[in-house]
């Protein structure tokens, strides 16, 4: 036992004792996480920008600005035209552009059907909000020049009545009224939880290459002369590994909880639960690979391969569920997903009834892998590797 | 004729790697596969995206005065809307809170006693949601019923100042209608720009920076395999040695950057802007600012391992702080970003997929070459400083 522990120890230090490795796996993580938690915690979202040239005279063009500012959940910047407008979307100054064509007023009422114009550089989910939202407001408007055409299709000033009939409708007479209880999860949450499993699966890759390194080096052969067990080497290895990654979460949510007093809306043990189970599945996809490549420079670089479009699938940048049908069914095999899941569930307040099926998936994958990561990658054997 | 050596030498072994087949090659055409398609599903085709329909407990109730409200029950029994709300009639506000609570519902309707009523009054009146557990669920029940809250909204508006007999254009009418709404081009003059060609671009700019690493193993490689002994212990300087792996890289990552550009755009038909020379120059400039980047880290790290991650972090955090990886707020992008080489790249490549004036696309071709003079700078004084040896 005592050997484990040597073996496992020393490992740790190898990783994360020295200066470069402190900085990446320990204080880098907990600067990004925490960037993410003041950017966009507690102290609430901060509104998209929505830029917009509103070239019509009429009621209308005016209507839709106030209604996506009564929504609360843009910040609307006017620009001066078209031109501006496209320019400041290109340089980034807002999530997108929406673009009222001059006459829009007279054309609705015309009965012709104007189209409002939006402008987007990349898509995000809240660019696509927005446009489902404008959308909306504008197909509404649609209908209501509709009504005012067939009122006054006896004759009068279609324009005022137009005008007071948004007027009227600005008031939101009829409303709705939100109750939020938070029952779902905080919504900056998946990503500090992508970004630390991000991180997390990219220490435990790096520790388990170093067994790799071991064997070119032929440290690996002087261990075996040591009066160590075959068995307690490759225990000590992975207990190594896990080792590492369990450090580096405890000084993250310590670091999180502790000093930024950052609330997760979970409990920390499932928290914590959750991350140690992602260690094991991925010392069990690390070894997997290394133990298939075996050259330490490769197998640096295929994690690399693995690790980015895997979080990606997994949802760990963007939610899963605005990715297509059969994305988010391929996201089934990322191990990312259920660690998300679990947490998710968790911070909604679900019981083992619920988390019991991500954590079996997740054990599943870890208890597969690693069977044939260690059948691969035979920390146990002395070998000469390469 | 040392140089050109181990220039040739350094690319036939390159090439052979299978692992940088697969990094410099598959992956950046994997991530902008996967970016392109993850992202773009939700707007390219609405219509086709199936929506998971949502479980909403609704309260509906008639009371002694008043009977349930008619208009919330024929707008939930609308067909269009089967696929996406599944409504489930609950007795009190008190079952749908503790539906809520235990993840029965997605989604909770409270309709008010006379709800109805005061709607034709024209009198105040507001329904009640309620969140539920699920994010996603929220936004598309939200969306579904703040639109029919407004469209109520706007007959009763309508109605007050237009009179009832104004009601009839509300009905929907099945013809088939053009939306209100058309996405604009953002382009100067019609250069067919989509929004996913963003990610095209943010991607091509962290493996161009990525070859970085490229540079730093093949320089520890030697360091590490103790051939540099042997390769110093040959009628060849130094510096002979390094310019030839550095041109080594350099060509491979030249290729790179020409297999990116052209099998995204012939498989994904990525438009990669209407100038390829200019193009072409800033790709230039941008893998010399990752190499010699890369040099400056390699030549202060003793061990390549804390170099490699040096890098890594680097090149991530670039990406990540230009907005290329995930959505990050505005005022981030333009504060923090253009302290990051990818940001004056993105605006150029940007700039030429949407056709702007060359005019606006020359502040960053200046940047450019600042940047890469001064890391230049920096990687032959660090070079001096430090040399290439065992």
């Amino acid at each position: 036992m005592r050997n484990i522990m040597t073996i496992a120890w020393n490992m740790a230090k190898r990783t994360i004792g020295s200066r470069s490795g402190l900085l990446i796996y320990i204080i880098l993580p907990c600067i990004v996480v925490s960037a993410i938690i003041t950017t966009t915690g507690s102290s609430g979202e901060e509104p998209a920008i929505v830029l917009y040239a509103n070239l019509d005279s009429g009621a209308g063009g005016q209507h839709v600005i106030a209604e996506l500012a009564a929504t609360g959940d843009y910040k609307l910047v006017q620009t001066s035209g078209e031109a501006e407008l496209k320019a400041k979307v290109t340089d980034q100054k807002g999530t997108a552009g929406v673009f009222i064509p001059p006459g829009y007023t007279e054309d609705l009422l015309a009965g012709k059907k104007p189209q409002i114009s939006f402008y987007e550089l990349k898509i995000s989910e809240s660019s696509i909000m927005l446009q489902r939202k404008a959308e909306d407001i504008a197909g509404r408007m649609g209908n209501t020049a509709e009504a005012v055409r067939t009122a006054n299709a006896a004759g009068g000033n279609a324009e005022s009545k137009f005008s007071a009939v948004l007027q009227q409708a600005e008031q939101h007479q009829v409303g709705s009224k939100r109750t939020d209880y938070n029952l779902y999860p905080r919504a900056e949450l998946t990503s500090v939880t992508g970004f630390t499993l991000l991180f997390l699966m990219g220490l435990v890759t790096s520790s388990v290459s170093i067994i790799v390194k071991d064997r070119r080096d032929r440290t690996m052969m002087r261990m075996f002369s040591a009066p160590v067990h075959a068995y307690e080497i490759a225990i000590g290895n992975f207990l190594g590994s896990f080792l590492v990654g369990l450090i580096q979460i405890i000084t993250l949510l310590t670091f999180t909880r502790g000093i930024l007093g950052y609330d997760f809306g979970v409990p920390l043990y499932l928290y914590f639960l959750v991350l140690a189970a992602f260690i094991l599945v991925s010392m069990g996809i690390a070894s997997t690979i290394t133990g298939l490549v075996r050259n330490q420079n490769n197998t640096g670089m295929l994690n690399a391969l693995i690790l980015t479009p895997t979080c990606m699938l997994g949802g760990c940048f963007w939610p899963i569920s605005i990715m297509p049908d059969y994305m988010q069914k391929i996201a089934n095999f990322v191990p990312q997903k259920w660690a998300m899941q679990a947490v998710n569930v968790a911070a909604t307040g679900g019981g083992w009834s619920e988390l019991w099926l991500p954590f079996a998936i997740l054990g599943l994958m870890a208890a597969i892998l690693l069977a044939i990561g260690s059948a691969t990658l035979r920390p146990n054997e002395a070998g000469s590797g390469v | 004729m040392n140089t050109w050596t181990i220039m040739t030498y350094e690319l036939r072994r390159l090439f052979r790697s299978r692992s940088l087949l697969l990094n410099q090659f598959l992956l950046p055409l994997l991530l902008i596969f996967l970016l392109g398609t993850s992202l773009s599903g939700v707007v390219g085709n609405q219509s086709n995206q199936t929506i998971h329909s949502v479980r909403v407990g609704v309260v509906n109730l008639p009371t002694k005065n008043t009977s349930e409200s008619a208009l919330v029950a024929d707008f939930l029994a609308t067909p269009e809307l089967q696929d996406i709300i599944i409504p489930i009639s609950l007795p009190s506000r008190e079952a749908a809170e503790s539906g809520l609570r235990a993840g029965k519902y997605g989604y909770a309707v409270i309709v008010p006693p006379g709800f109805d009523q005061k709607v034709q009054n024209g009198e105040q009146a507001q329904l009640e949601f309620i969140l539920g557990k699920d994010h996603t669920n929220n936004l598309v029940a939200g969306t579904v019923f703040d639109n029919f809250v407004d469209h109520i909204n706007d007959i009763q508006a309508a109605a007050s100042i237009l009179g009832p007999e104004s009601l009839a254009a509300f009905t929907p009418s099945n013809e088939d209608t053009l939306s209100p709404l058309k996405l604009g081009e953002l382009g100067e003059d019609g250069g067919s720009y989509s929004a996913t060609q963003f990610y095209a671009v943010s991607m091509l700019l962290m493996f161009l920076l990525y070859c970085g690493l490229t540079v730093n193993i093949s320089l520890f490689n030697e360091k590490e395999e103790h051939t540099l002994f042997r390769l110093n212990s040959m009628p060849v300087k130094g510096s002979q040695l390094f310019i030839g792996k550095m041109l080594g890289v350099g060509t491979v990552s030249i290729v790179q950057c020409s297999a990116i550009i052209l099998l995204s755009h012939w498989l994904y038909g990525v438009y990669w802007g209407n100038r390829p020379v200019l193009l072409i120059l800033f790709c230039l400039l941008m893998i010399i600012a990752s190499m010699t980047l890369s040099i400056v880290v390699s030549m202060f790290f003793k061990s390549g391992a804390s170099a490699r991650s040096v890098i890594t972090v680097l090149t991530v955090c670039m990406t990540f702080l230009s907005g290329g990886m995930a959505p990050l707020p505005e005022s981030w992008v333009n504060t923090v970003g253009p302290f990051t080489i990818n940001h004056w790249m993105m605006q150029a490549i940007l700039g030429m997929m949407l056709h702007v004036d060359v005019s606006k696309i020359m502040p960053n071709l200046l940047a450019m070459a600042l940047i890469c003079v001064v890391l230049f700078g920096a990687a032959l004084s660090s070079y001096r400083k430090v040399g290439y040896h065992a």
